[in-house]
């Protein structure tokens, strides 16, 4: 880690403060924001600090573009912590070019994430075919399989697949149009080109592309038009050999109201499911995940959390995230001890996890006599945050719903509050037994809810 | 050339026209004023004119009588020194003589050895307004960038580092004009609405050398008229006065910073839980107080704000000299109680420039970045705190 690629030595050094804030800034962000971390940070190289901004260098676009949209904010917040100055962070491509300051094209297309490769992707007997597939389709884009349609539940890794053939084709084809948009981005893109009168200008960049991919294409389901638009859309490209890259939450034939032409073409290509991965493909998920992070994961930390989850990846990951949060806030090491803690296994939160959130509210609102869009407001006076951190853990400990979904009741607080919050109420039951008690009547109101 | 002046109109325009003009230089034209006496039928002006490479200046006053038209090149400093000595002076008389000036009064006479008048790089004009290269252009009124440029200049960087640029960025985007300074520890903002602007009009963004705006700003304090705003992709030109039809009172060419401004708009905080309102003029005092034991060691002020009582404590504390405590009340607060260190000069700056009675400050906590702003939407103002 470190090492400066062959292609950037020739490159000025940068000088020693760039380095010393850079290393600095890092730092801050695994303090600050450890969920945002990735290895790869490690190689990103601070090239000049110069009229107020840090520039920085990317191994390619899609870091680069990562770091703009989803790490920006964390970079400038922890440059200004670690410098006490006003400074920016700006993330160069490769070839020390920023990236467009208004992208006309990525505004709209979907962000692709770095982590997204086909090295990163864990096989498993759920995912094989599909995995094979986007790869042959990846090496030899428009000859193999097209359409290349891949569907399967929520979570399983159709987005992942899509990305990685994204990110390869890319790679080897760097002057390839690529069009990466969600079937809703489609949609909505055909309605204000038909409002406005633009249809020359839709279809010509729909058709000219080099490769189509279209993420969630079940979305055109009663979409009359917009099926249509598609359908000649699909031709036109299938027809100049241009692959297509679909997918989709169930087969085409079981997408409701799609046209049969469209269910027919679908099927011209291969189409492969993606389905729920095994105990060992989740092991091994996990694991990758934590090594992208950069995490170590204690002895039979992986074991237990692959036990615990068993629906989808993106589980997994919120898992590991508040795994996470959870080692950051303590200080302490991911080992099992800490994920038995964070991660309940699935029976014990049966047990438990049965009240819903409005009898939680209820319970508190009645209790404390404060109002719910007191406790949505922004509002930090202690009479409306007591009771709203109450509300967090009472959700941790009696709902299912997670983290995020909590913060979402509360007026769309974030998890790292409501992780926040919960635990300064588990640590008052501990210190206060008069607030534990409190605690306590406020449990058996709640029971009392779900038993009706 | 020989003219009659005013004493007074000429030294008000030769003490601006000679701070243009460069100091040391291995040119010593450019150390210069150049001098240029016309005659329109009965009307005649004298025009003074400076550059040192970068900026130029032409300067018009009526307030003469041209007898004989000509021009003259002589240093700026010494006619500047002269016309300011003769102070007993109604009027002074100016001869041009090949490269020598004759600058005459009642009881004195001078003579001034100078250059040949062309050897002054040209100085632009009005009629570089409609030269290729300068793509925007937009009419403001002086009144409200002398404004602007006084809510700004004063954050931009002293000396040059790696944390800030130096200059001002002046942004157009349709009816709006932003200036924005920074010397990477505050930041100060400034919006104005453009007269007559369409939401159409092409956007325009540049970055004006401080030398440049406080010139500008010298010239704007005068009188109340339109300045004409042209940018390019190197260069910016400002005509102040005349409008259309009449020629401008003055004209003020500048090359740009070249460099990236850092993006501002992300500089400034929008997560900030904490709101105090403020009357402006007690917290001016408030700090100023506070700031008299801080020396250099411990520069820093300390805010404690206490909500539940509307108050705000400040102190400070220089070692082996003492401490301060002043109270301030707040006219509003909302969110926790907070403590921050500031630099208090930074603070006192902000204050001195806005007009409204009444500030807001907004904090998150005591390491993020604050943030002031005046009860109207036309500055904003972000300050990095210290550690106390």
């Amino acid at each position: 880690m470190g090492i400066i690629p062959t292609s950037q030595e020739n490159s000025r050094t940068p000088s020693a403060e760039a380095q010393q804030l850079w290393a600095k800034i890092l730092d801050t962000v695994r303090a600050d924001h450890p969920t945002i971390v990735r290895l790869w940070f490690e190689d990103l190289w601070p090239q000049d600090l110069d009229s107020g901004s840090l520039r920085v260098r990317c191994n390619d676009e899609f870091q680069r573009d990562h770091m703009e949209r989803q790490c920006g904010k964390a970079f400038n917040e922890a440059a200004r912590l670690a410098s006490g100055r006003l400074v920016h962070v700006q993330f160069l491509g490769p070839n020390g070019r920023a990236g467009p300051s208004t992208p006309p094209r990525s505004a709209r297309q979907l962000a692709i994430n770095p982590d997204n490769t086909f090295e990163n992707f864990v096989m498993g007997p759920g995912n094989r075919l599909a995995h094979a597939a986007a790869q042959a389709v990846a090496e030899e884009p428009g000859k193999r399989y097209n359409p290349l349609f891949i569907h399967g539940d929520v979570g399983l890794g159709k987005t992942h697949l899509l990305q990685a053939i994204c990110i390869r084709i890319m790679s080897q084809h760097p002057d390839w149009v690529i069009e990466y948009v969600s079937c809703d981005e489609f949609t909505s893109q055909f309605m204000e080109a038909v409002q406005a009168g633009r249809m020359s200008d839709f279809r010509h960049e729909f058709r000219q592309v080099d490769m189509l991919v279209i993420d969630d294409v079940h979305f055109l389901a009663k979409r009359d038009r917009t099926q249509e638009e598609f359908f000649h859309t699909f031709n036109a490209l299938y027809q100049t050999n241009r692959q297509i890259v679909l997918s989709s939450d169930a087969p085409p034939e079981d997408i409701p109201d799609l046209e049969d032409r469209l269910v027919s073409r679908f099927k011209w290509g291969l189409v492969t499911a993606v389905e729920a991965p095994d105990y060992e493909t989740r092991i091994a998920i996990v694991q990758t995940k934590a090594r992208l992070r950069g995490i170590v994961l204690g002895e039979g930390v992986a074991e237990h959390v692959a036990a615990c989850i068993d629906s989808n990846i993106r589980e997994l990951e919120g898992a590991i995230t508040n795994l996470q949060i959870r080692a950051a806030v303590d200080g302490r090491p991911v080992d099992l001890a800490l994920a038995r803690e964070t991660i309940a296994a699935p029976q014990r939160e049966d047990a438990q996890a049965s009240a819903t959130m409005q009898a939680v509210l209820d319970a508190a609102i009645a209790f404390y006599g404060v109002k719910l869009s007191d406790l949505q407001a922004k509002k930090k006076t202690r009479s409306i945050a007591r009771p709203r951190q109450v509300v967090m853990y009472l959700a941790r400990k009696h709902t299912r719903h997670s983290l995020e979904e909590i913060g979402g009741y509360l007026g769309g607080r974030d998890h790292t509050t409501v992780m926040h919050g919960a635990g300064k109420v588990a640590e008052l039951i501990t210190s206060d037994p008069s607030f534990a008690a409190e605690i306590e009547r406020l449990e058996a109101r709640i029971a009392g809810d779900a038993r009706g | 050339m020989r003219v009659v002046c005013d004493r007074g109109a000429l030294l008000d325009a030769v003490n601006v026209v000679s701070s243009v003009a460069a100091s040391r230089t291995p040119k010593p034209q450019l150390t210069c004023v150049k001098l240029s006496a016309s005659r329109d039928g009965d009307a005649g002006e004298l025009t003074l004119s400076a550059t040192d490479g970068e900026i130029g200046l032409r300067l018009r006053t009526a307030r003469v009588d041209v007898q004989d038209v000509g021009e003259a090149l002589v240093p700026a400093d010494k006619l500047k020194q002269i016309v300011a000595a003769e102070d007993h002076e109604p009027t002074l008389t100016l001869e041009a003589q090949d490269r020598t000036l004759h600058v005459k009064g009642v009881d004195a006479s001078y003579t001034l050895l100078g250059y040949d008048p062309g050897d002054l790089p040209r100085v632009p004009d009005r009629s570089d307004f409609g030269a290729e290269g300068l793509r925007t252009r937009f009419d403001f009124p002086s009144d409200m960038l002398g404004d602007m440029i006084g809510m700004t200049l004063f954050a931009t960087a002293r000396e040059t580092t790696r944390y800030a640029i130096n200059g001002v960025l002046m942004r157009r985007r349709g009816k709006t004009l932003e200036m924005v300074a920074t010397d990477g520890r505050r930041l100060a903002l400034a919006r104005g609405t453009v007269p007559g602007a369409g939401k159409d009009d092409a956007d325009v963004s540049c970055i004006v050398p401080t030398k440049a705006l406080s010139l500008l700003q010298r010239l704007v304090d005068s009188e109340d008229e339109s300045v004409t705003v042209a940018v390019g992709d190197h260069k910016a030109l400002f005509a102040l006065g005349g409008g259309e039809d009449g020629a401008p009172r003055a004209v003020l060419s500048t090359t740009l910073v070249d460099g990236q401004f850092p993006p501002y708009e992300e500089a400034i905080p929008s997560d900030q839980t904490v709101k105090a309102t403020f009357e402006k003029d007690l917290l001016h005092s408030a700090v100023r107080r506070a700031a008299l034991l801080t020396n250099e060691e411990s520069k820093g002020v300390r805010l404690a704000f206490r909500g539940e009582h509307r108050q705000l404590e400040l102190s400070s504390h220089a070692p082996e000299m003492g401490e301060a405590r002043v109270n301030v009340e707040l006219k509003g607060y909302d969110g926790a109680d907070v403590e921050i260190g500031f630099n208090p000069g930074f603070i006192t700056d902000a204050l001195r420039v806005m007009h409204d009675a009444e500030v807001t400050m907004e904090l998150k906590d005591g390491r993020h970045a604050g943030l002031i702003r005046s009860s109207g939407n036309g500055f904003l103002y972000v300050v990095m705190p210290v550690t106390i």
